[in-house]
């Protein structure tokens, strides 16, 4: 119901309605408010213009042109929704039965609607109609036959897709029986899909009906219809050029106002499924957002509020919205990266980075710790120049190597691939799936790079050593999904490092990997930052990864920098509340849990706060 | 959650939270499951009493979910045996399955709520679904109260999927194993998913489930998400358990060279405390890591 | 590769079998006795009988088939009822028509759909993009027919410097026959052409959303060779299953052109044999164009396969439904 409800708010979406109404009406009655008799010959007016009494002319036979095509409305109509109505039985049951079924039913099933996929569907329906005999109703069974495979297979698609769900899974788990699974949570997910077949199948319907009559196959003569009228009008071209605009007219119209209506309801359907999978994302958007975090969500009573509790723990003292920590932060240096109030904003009008203020000097590891929506990963895009379409810089300052690069002439094309390398999580993610591994450093390293075959492959050979792969050959021959998460990050960190860059930026580069693939990786970047004299900026939401690798951290938090330090302070020394919460997160799950759990294990922690 | 005792299954009675009722929540014997002619699984030995959390850990490739999978009949063992809540699963014929599940003697949380959880369906109606099944006379109370026992506001109880945090969603996954009233739970990565501030408060659930009476197997590919609420700790690598134990023993002095590896794999916060600001720590805030950094 | 060719083969005999036997069986339903209509109304019982006889039709159902099975598999579709012809020659004459149309058809509406779609994903939410998405929704509502009798009007009737029926072959008057075929061409290609814009506008938008498109960028990769070699063959998947659908479609809607345009082709041929229940002419016509069909469906499968070649075989099983 709230798909008709977000219809009705499309203009479209309700004019198409509006026509389709029409013409459902017109199905109905055509023929009697036709103004005149659709099929009585007036040999007395052949060929007229269009008149006060007949407005849209007549035709070879005197007969009026607009009560044809009144009357002409039903079998048009009635003939496409037959070969609708027999695809959709034919097709969704089919697909339910082959679903649920044994593999070797399903299997002939599938290829029988695979077979009739490949047939040209108006021969058949032309040759069929003609072969029995000028009938339209076994024109319309082939067609429905025909498009039978188009139902089949979405709704196989959208079947299995929920059947292989995990809340499926879940329910069966739980011993609901399989019709009342499909009731719950299958059939409701194809509905939409159903109209939207629907529709398309309806448009393409018409269209072969109009064919068909326009062939003269499937009805006699006097009978009107609007692909019938059009063929007569084609004789007389010459004679009456604007006699056929009125039939293609009610086609296309009739057409159209379907394939608005499916393309809605498909965008309709595409939000609302948008809807449901947003889910943690929608989470961070809106805390990102900006403002107070929803009412439901429960963080807010986890973690205070950052000005509630100066964490000096002197309650006289102002409240620092930043936690500094005063250790400097190699102030003489030169800084490779200077971000000054970077404010990054979306043209939907949320705040992504309010105010964002980092220091990256040359040679240094810096790690910038926060959660999902905490505008970590906006700093780092608009900092590698590659912000998200409708998403912006709206103020401050972005430098690096003294450089500005909110200037519309950033020179992005001599830092991309050469000053700045870059690593992300998902490695799998970030290599072209149809080019072999070894094809796309080379690239790098001939286009970028502008290096030669011979070369090219020499230097393949020792950054691959240099990131510890053996086997470099192989490696380089194999195609990404042939290759571990672990052995992508590798190649895709040589490919960060071909160009000798300044300044390497790993984000969450290590997580959702097992942990003893991350500490290698790990180890290589530490590695990698030393011999190469790498600087590293290190994005993450896990506090003990960057730890490990940092010696500075920032600590973002709702599109601010609630927390700075040297990483051995904001350890041991957190002061806002939420720096704390996430240190404190580590007694109960880090290393130091299990180290805890090891040397005093009667006392446990979760167990305790668990009985508070 | 309080012991229920009801007519439509057999069931030791619970004794109590925190204490044992007589009958081992699963036993698995010599398992070992073959995909193919691959074998991913072999001569696994496994217990999980009333009341007890054990954590399972493995990599990706350990066969640690299709254990859990086996377990839970969504996979056929090759060889060996298992018993849930008493009963010898293995061998299990489909009927014997449904009925089985019907009676929620075992349930399963999955990692990510939001693919678990039917987005469409809201809070309420999730835990009831199962619980249907179970307690088709009294479903609607042991739905609620499942939704209690998991701590999700009531407020809440009509939201969807979407409208929840990561944390809330985990604990509607939960509060549906629950409502089924199961002996085993078995849960896959339950907290990875979540965002650090989410995660005590799943984890507080399981405890909470664990001294009510109900056998957790808990799965993880990080030791670390483990240490805190497991009873015993088993390791498994390569389709074997290669190292078991209490949790102290396992996670304090591991034997086997790869539960090494596994701790030490694990980014620590070792960081030796800056001098100049030492003093500080002793007005500092009352929440003091220190003690836990360096045991 | 082999495995491709007996894949392709292992999907194209069932068809062409399940299509023959329905064809052949549909014969026997029609409502044109042939031998009546040969010999008039006049004729007797007897001549009739003799005549069905000569034709092989007094035989049981199965086994008229099995003979037609029988010889085709050896080349000889047999011969017209009505005119005697060898169905092949027929169809030698007459296929070079459609694949004329056809392929030029196809042509037209791979260029145009190719550049619109390309075109108006790089320019995404310009008046560009709107116009095409506009302009190929509208295309999509025109039948091939309405197009037909507007290229008429236009080029035959208005301006007239185009012919609106006949046929030259190609060998005989190269200009002449692209000037017989221009028009059906065009009115075929445009539905087609709409389509494959449509879908690789939306493939080619979400491909250049993707991270590996944004890590080409932050390699320092030039946006030409993004597009080339990252982006367009990963987003080509859909867009050339599309044109897998499209052939059937262009065959089929081939029927109607021929009408318009009088083109002496297959589509027409299998009409005209339905019409008088001619089954060796109409059986003959179906299974070439079948065929066809069959056929390019194989080469797309090729094609994707080449492109993607982590998906081997199953890239055809996941084709997006029309």
């Amino acid at each position: 119901m709230n798909t008709v409800r977000t219809l009705l708010h499309r203009p479209s979406a309700v004019t198409a309605l509006l026509l389709l109404v029409v013409v459902a009406v017109l199905t109905a009655v055509g023929d009697l408010i036709a103004p005149h008799d659709p099929l009585a010959p007036q040999t007395s007016q052949v060929l007229e213009a269009p008149s006060a009494a007949h407005w849209l002319g007549t035709d070879y036979l005197g007969r009026d042109i607009l009560s044809r095509l009144l009357a002409g409305t039903r079998l048009s109509v009635l003939a496409a929704l037959e070969a609708v109505l027999i695809a959709l039985v034919l097709g969704t049951g089919a697909a339910l039965v082959a679903v649920f079924s044994s593999r070797p039913v399903r299997w002939v099933i599938e290829r029988i609607f695979d077979s009739f996929m490949a047939l040209p569907f108006i021969t058949f329906a032309v040759a069929i109609g003609a072969l029995l005999g000028n009938s339209i109703h076994a024109a319309m069974i082939a067609v429905g036959i025909l498009a039978a495979p188009t139902y089949f297979r979405v709704v196989r698609a959208s079947v299995l897709e929920t059947v292989h769900t995990q809340y499926v899974e879940a329910a069966r788990l739980l011993g609901v029986p399989l019709p009342r699974v499909v009731l719950t949570h299958v059939l409701p997910r194809i509905v939409p899909v159903l109209l939207v077949t629907s529709a398309s199948t309806l448009a393409a319907s018409l269209l072969v009906v109009a064919s068909l009559t326009f062939l003269g196959v499937g009805v006699q003569p006097p009978t009107p219809t609007w692909g019938g009228m059009l063929s007569a009008d084609l004789s007389y071209l010459a004679l009456r050029p604007f006699n056929p605009v009125a039939p293609a007219a009610a086609i296309m119209l009739t057409v159209a106002a379907l394939g608005v209506l499916a393309d809605r309801l498909r965008d309709v359907r595409g939000d609302a499924g948008a809807q449901e999978a947003r889910g943690s994302s929608t989470e961070g958007a809106g805390e990102a957002a900006g403002g107070a975090p929803s009412a439901t969500s429960h963080r807010a009573t986890l973690v205070a509020d950052g000005s509630q509790d100066p964490a000096t723990g002197t309650a006289s003292a102002p409240a620092p919205v930043v936690g500094r920590h005063q250790a400097p932060h190699a102030a003489e240096t030169e800084a490779l990266v200077e971000i000054d109030d970077l404010r990054i904003e979306a043209d939907t009008g949320g705040q992504l980075v309010r105010g964002v203020s980092l220091r990256v000097p040359r040679g240094a590891s810096v790690g910038i710790l926060g959660e999902s929506g905490s505008g970590k990963s906006m700093t780092v895009k608009a900092l590698l120049g590659v912000l998200p379409e409708g998403v912006h810089i709206t103020g401050g300052r972005l430098r690096f190597a003294g450089e500005d690069l909110t200037a519309p002439d950033a020179p992005w094309q001599e830092l991309h691939g050469h000053r700045i390398g870059a690593v992300f999580q998902d490695p799998a993610t970030w290599f072209t799936p149809h080019l072999s591994v070894g094809a796309q450093i080379d690239e790098v390293l001939r286009h970028t790079q502008g290096l030669g075959r011979a070369q090219a492959a020499a230097a393949r050979a020792e950054l691959f050593a240099q990131v510890g792969l053996r086997d470099a050959e192989r490696v380089a021959r194999q195609y990404p999904h042939e290759l571990s998460g672990g052995m992508l990050q590798r190649v895709l960190l040589a490919i960060a490092v071909s160009g000798e860059p300044d300044l390497l930026v790993a984000d969450e580069a290590t997580t959702a990997l097992d942990v003893t693939v991350q500490a290698e990786v790990l180890t290589l970047l530490r590695r990698l930052r030393q011999e190469l004299s790498l600087t590293v900026l290190m994005i993450s939401h896990d506090l003990a990864v960057l730890a490990h690798s940092c010696d500075y951290l920032y600590v973002f938090r709702r599109g601010e920098v609630v927390e700075e330090g040297p990483t051995e302070a904001v350890l041991h020394m957190p002061q806002h509340p939420y720096t704390r919460t996430l240190v404190a997160d580590h007694t109960v799950f880090g290393i130091e849990a299990v180290r805890a759990a090891g040397t005093a294990a009667q006392v446990h922690p979760v167990r305790e706060a668990a009985s508070r | 959650m309080t012991s229920t005792l009801t007519p439509t299954r057999d069931r030791a009675v619970r004794v109590g939270p925190g204490r044992a009722a007589q009958r081992p929540a699963l036993t698995v014997r010599d398992l070992a499951v073959r995909y193919g002619t691959r074998e991913v699984l072999h001569g696994i030995d496994l217990d999980v009493a009333p009341g007890e959390v054990v954590g399972l850990i493995g990599e990706s490739g350990s066969g640690k979910t299709s254990l859990a999978r086996t377990v839970l009949g969504l996979v056929a063992a090759a060889a060996g045996t298992i018993e849930v809540d008493g009963h010898l699963v293995t061998g299990f014929t489909r009927a014997q399955w449904r009925a089985f599940r019907r009676a929620g003697h075992a349930q399963y949380v999955f990692q990510d709520p939001l693919s678990s959880l039917d987005g469409r369906l809201t809070a309420r109606a999730s835990v009831l679904e199962g619980a249907r099944q179970t307690f088709p006379a009294a479903a609607v109370r042991h739905a609620e109260q499942a939704l209690e026992t998991v701590g999700l506001d009531r407020a809440l109880w009509e939201s969807r999927p979407a409208e929840l945090s990561g944390g809330q969603r985990q604990r509607v996954a939960i509060a549906r194993a629950l409502a089924v009233d199961p002996a085993l739970l078995v849960c896959d990565e339950p907290v990875s998913a979540l965002d650090a501030s989410s995660r005590i408060e799943v984890v507080r659930t399981l405890t909470a489930a664990a001294r009510a009476g109900t056998g957790i197997l808990l799965i993880s590919h990080d030791l670390s998400s483990l240490g805190a609420i497991a009873d015993r700790v088993l390791v498994l690598h390569g389709g074997a358990i290669v190292e078991s134990g209490p949790a102290a023993e396992v996670l304090g002095a591991p034997r086997h060279p790869y539960t090494r590896r596994l701790i030490d794999a694990i980014p620590t916060l070792d960081r030796p405390a800056p001098e100049s600001r030492h003093r500080a720590r002793e007005s500092g805030p009352a929440l003091a890591p220190t003690p836990l950094l360096h045991p | 590769m082999r495995a491709l060719l007996l894949h392709a083969a292992a999907r194209a005999l069932p068809v062409l079998l399940v299509t023959a036997a329905v064809t052949f069986g549909l014969g026997a339903f029609a409502q044109q006795e042939p031998a009546e209509l040969l010999l008039g109304e006049a004729a007797t019982e007897e001549a009739v009988a003799a005549l069905d006889h000569e034709l092989g039709r007094d035989r049981p159902l199965p086994l008229q088939f099995a003979s037609w099975l029988g010889h085709a598999v050896q080349g000889d579709l047999g011969e017209s009822w009505f005119t005697g012809i060898a169905v092949t020659s027929t169809i030698a004459e007459r296929l070079p028509v459609s694949m004329s149309i056809a392929g030029l058809a196809l042509l037209i509406a791979v260029v145009l759909g190719a550049s619109a779609g390309i075109l108006a994903a790089l320019r995404r939410g310009s008046w560009i993009d709107t116009a095409v998405t506009v302009t190929a929704s509208t295309l999509a509502t025109l039948p091939p027919f309405v197009v037909s009798i507007m290229l008429i009007l236009l080029f035959g009737v208005a301006v007239p410097i185009l012919p609106t029926g006949g046929y030259v072959p190609l060998a005989q008057d190269p200009s002449g026959w692209l000037a017989c075929i221009i028009l059906p061409a065009v009115a075929l290609s445009l539905e087609a052409a709409a389509d494959i814009a449509r879908q690789l506008r939306t493939a080619l938008v979400s491909t250049l959303e993707q991270n590996f498109v944004l890590g080409a960028r932050l390699r320092g990769h030039s946006g030409a060779r993004i597009l080339l070699r990252h982006a367009l063959p990963h987003a080509a998947g859909p867009a050339l299953s599309v044109v897998g659908l499209q052939v059937p479609r262009l065959v089929g809607g081939a029927i109607i052109a021929e009408q318009i345009f009088s083109l002496p082709g297959l589509g027409l041929m299998a009409f005209e044999g339905a019409t008088t229940g001619d089954m060796p002419v109409v059986l003959g016509a179906v299974m070439v164009i079948v065929l066809a069909v069959l056929l390019s469906t194989f080469v797309i499968d090729l094609l994707l396969t080449a492109l993607h070649p982590q998906e081997r075989i199953a890239a055809r099983t996941e084709r997006v439904p029309a």
